[in-house]
């Protein structure tokens, strides 16, 4: 799952000396015409419209998507959130992987279970429960007001919060996967080693466990960053009025207004921003720790 | 091998039946209309559909849309026509009208007997029904002894306090913001053509701005926002406010101010079966008896007048086109935001992000 967002080994990492022979390069052609043909051909398509004007190529749609004005900032917004949302997915839940991988295999997997079962169940639904606890009349309102803690109902839905609490759940089980995948392949010995050589739990945990763990939080990171960034409905149903994400904008340019140069090129521009941000936090992750994005010592 | 030759006579089997099922398929006459789905194709499937197959012979398939114009625009640029009618509604037939995407309706087939006004009779397009825009109050959450007018009090926070929803569309809500400013609906065009105009529309909406707790963008969600309590006054479809009222909710529906808008059926260009197409047409969106019976379904009406002369008296006062709700409304001109919306739509993104 993480394949799409994993980042490139480096020298240092384990694909030095374990090059692949050139004639089994073959394996990777079917992914190879896949990709090309669901992927680069549509991306390109996309790529050429946003930079057809009137008369032959033009700079146009790319100065409205840049330029000062609502469509930057509503770019700059989806990309706060999605940070935001990215990081609060790994603060929650790096301690739900930890605990899941320190349980012994037999409970792991009723537990894994537990944090997978909301996979199933449909953005749309997850969204609409929602709407269900946060109303003026839903769950936690009739509570607050019951137990007498406040006056009258508080405004919790269609604010910049529920879009925060909706997606961190809905991206959660994503994060948590990733994560307890990494912590996994972590060798326990080594843990068990600086015990023995007399160092406290927590400088165990901090100076062992935390850096061999931190490949996989930084490409949960990634993964869920990604994610948000082409967050659609949950925006639209619980988001404030000033919640647009740029998906939404992006489909008003292509069902409403019909400006399809300009919708593809707020596309293109997502495109380029996702990438950079992923570029620049893998770049800046390797430089600090001077470690590839896969944890573990295999 | 044995059982290898077994399974590729097996494929050959269906494969040539399948074909057999295309041909028999293409002998017979079919058309397919694009539709919101919903309640709204459902009572086309049981008063129009159902009974025109049984009487041509020609089956009907129903297509759900949401947004006809991509859709119409991909089919005509990819030559790949899977539509025979498609709904054109607001700028959506304007701009397909414009760049040659529709068939030109033949009116000696849908409408022999002239009974369609203008409004219904367009060169590309039959106004099927009429639906409107209008102002959905809960009646339980109005002050004690006031009682809700129209848009100057939707605009009045102080006298009608509580959250508010409008569309997310600067089309129609600039109109209404001039009402209340104090335009008379049948004057809001003439004053939405000048730039200042469109000026005095935002200022007025400023005012709004902060008790609008949430921009609806589908059908459903502002009935769904008055049923929770979530808000105390919206915009709605009138259809969806009259079933909440039907579902026993103090819910209260006022017509003054209302954008009444048409929901248009066109014919694609290059469709398959343009002549079935205009039969039924006919069949469905002007027959009197098939329209009375439809909007008895469902309050939206047609622009035949014979209904009138089927429904009673108390059917037809809850139609967004009978004579007393008509006066009142305005009629969302499609031609104004064909032109203008690509340009205001921007600003109103940068308005509502401020």
């Amino acid at each position: 799952m993480s394949d799409g967002v994993a980042m490139p080994r480096d020298g240092k990492g384990a694909a030095r000396g374990r090059r692949a022979p050139l004639s089994s390069l073959w394996l990777l052609a079917p992914a190879a015409v896949l990709f090309l043909f669901v992927f680069i051909l549509p991306v390109g398509e996309v790529a050429l419209w946003s930079v057809q004007g009137e008369a032959g190529l033009s700079a146009e749609n790319y100065e409205a998507a840049l330029g000062a004005g609502p469509y930057r900032t509503i770019l700059f917004g989806t990309l706060q959130l999605s940070f935001g949302v990215a990081c609060a997915c790994i603060l929650v839940g790096y301690p739900a992987a930890y605990f899941l991988a320190s349980r012994p295999p037999r409970n792991r997997t009723l537990l894994l279970l537990l944090i997978l079962t909301p996979l199933w169940v449909s953005v749309l639904v997850r969204t609409f429960g929602w709407i269900v606890v946060l109303g003026r009349e839903g769950l936690v309102n009739s509570m607050l007001i019951g137990i007498g803690a406040v006056d009258g109902p508080l405004q919790m839905l269609y604010t910049r919060g529920a879009v925060y609490i909706a997606m961190v759940q809905v991206l959660l089980p994503v994060a948590i996967l990733v994560m307890f995948s990494t912590m996994t392949t972590i060798n326990r010995s080594l843990l068990m080693a600086s015990r023995i050589l007399g160092a406290s739990p927590w400088r165990g945990f901090v100076h062992i466990f935390l850096p061999l763990s931190a490949g996989g939080a930084v490409n949960a990171w990634m993964l869920t960053f990604v994610l948000a960034l082409g967050f659609f409905i949950t925006p639209a149903l619980v988001g404030g009025p000033k919640e647009t994400m740029i998906a939404n904008l992006i489909a008003t340019q292509i069902t409403l207004t019909l400006d399809w140069g300009l919708g593809s090129a707020l596309g293109v521009v997502l495109l380029i921003a996702g990438f950079a941000v992923v570029g620049a936090i893998a770049l800046l992750f390797r430089r600090v720790t001077g470690l590839s994005g896969h944890g573990g010592s295999r | 091998m044995k059982k290898l030759l077994w399974s590729l006579s097996v494929g050959a089997a269906i494969v040539g039946g399948a074909g057999d099922a295309a041909l028999a398929q293409s002998g017979n006459k079919s058309i397919t209309i694009a539709n919101y789905g919903g309640a709204w194709a459902e009572t086309l499937n049981r008063i129009c559909i159902e009974p025109f197959t049984k009487e041509t012979g020609i089956t009907v398939t129903q297509a759900a849309t949401e947004d006809s114009l991509a859709q119409i625009r991909v089919q005509q640029t990819t030559k790949n026509i899977l539509w025979d009618i498609a709904p054109t509604e607001r700028s959506g037939l304007p701009v397909s009208s414009k760049n040659g995407w529709l068939e030109p309706i033949d009116w000696s087939v849908v409408d022999p007997d002239n009974k369609l006004p203008p409004v219904a009779r367009k060169q590309y397009a039959i106004g099927a029904i009429a639906y409107s825009t209008t102002i959905g109050v809960r009646t339980d959450k109005l002050p004690e002894g006031k009682s809700f007018g129209g848009w100057k009090d939707f605009w009045d926070v102080k006298t009608f306090p509580g959250p508010r929803t409008l569309r997310n569309s600067p089309a129609e809500n600039l109109e209404f913001a001039l009402i209340a400013d104090g335009v008379k609906p049948s004057e809001v065009y003439n004053v939405l053509r000048s730039p200042e105009g469109v000026d005095r529309a935002f200022r007025k909406l400023d005012e709004i701005k902060p008790a609008i707790t949430v921009w609806w963008t589908s059908g459903q969600q502002p009935v769904q926002l008055l049923a929770s309590g979530e808000v105390f006054y919206a915009t709605a479809f009138n259809g969806r406010i009259q079933q909440l009222q039907k579902d026993k909710l103090p819910v209260r529906i006022i017509w003054d101010g209302g954008s009444l808008d048409v929901s248009y059926y066109s014919i694609v260009k290059g469709a398959r079966n343009v002549a079935d197409a205009q039969k039924f047409m006919n069949y469905c969106w002007n027959t009197p008896t098939r329209l009375a019976e439809i909007a008895r379904a469902m309050p939206y009406s047609s622009f035949n007048p014979d209904i009138y002369k089927i429904l009673s008296a108390d059917e037809a006062k809850e139609l967004p086109t009978s004579p007393a709700n008509l006066d009142v409304q305005f009629a969302l001109d499609s031609e104004y935001w064909a032109e203008n919306l690509p340009r205001i739509q921007k600003r109103w993104e940068a308005w509502r992000l401020q």
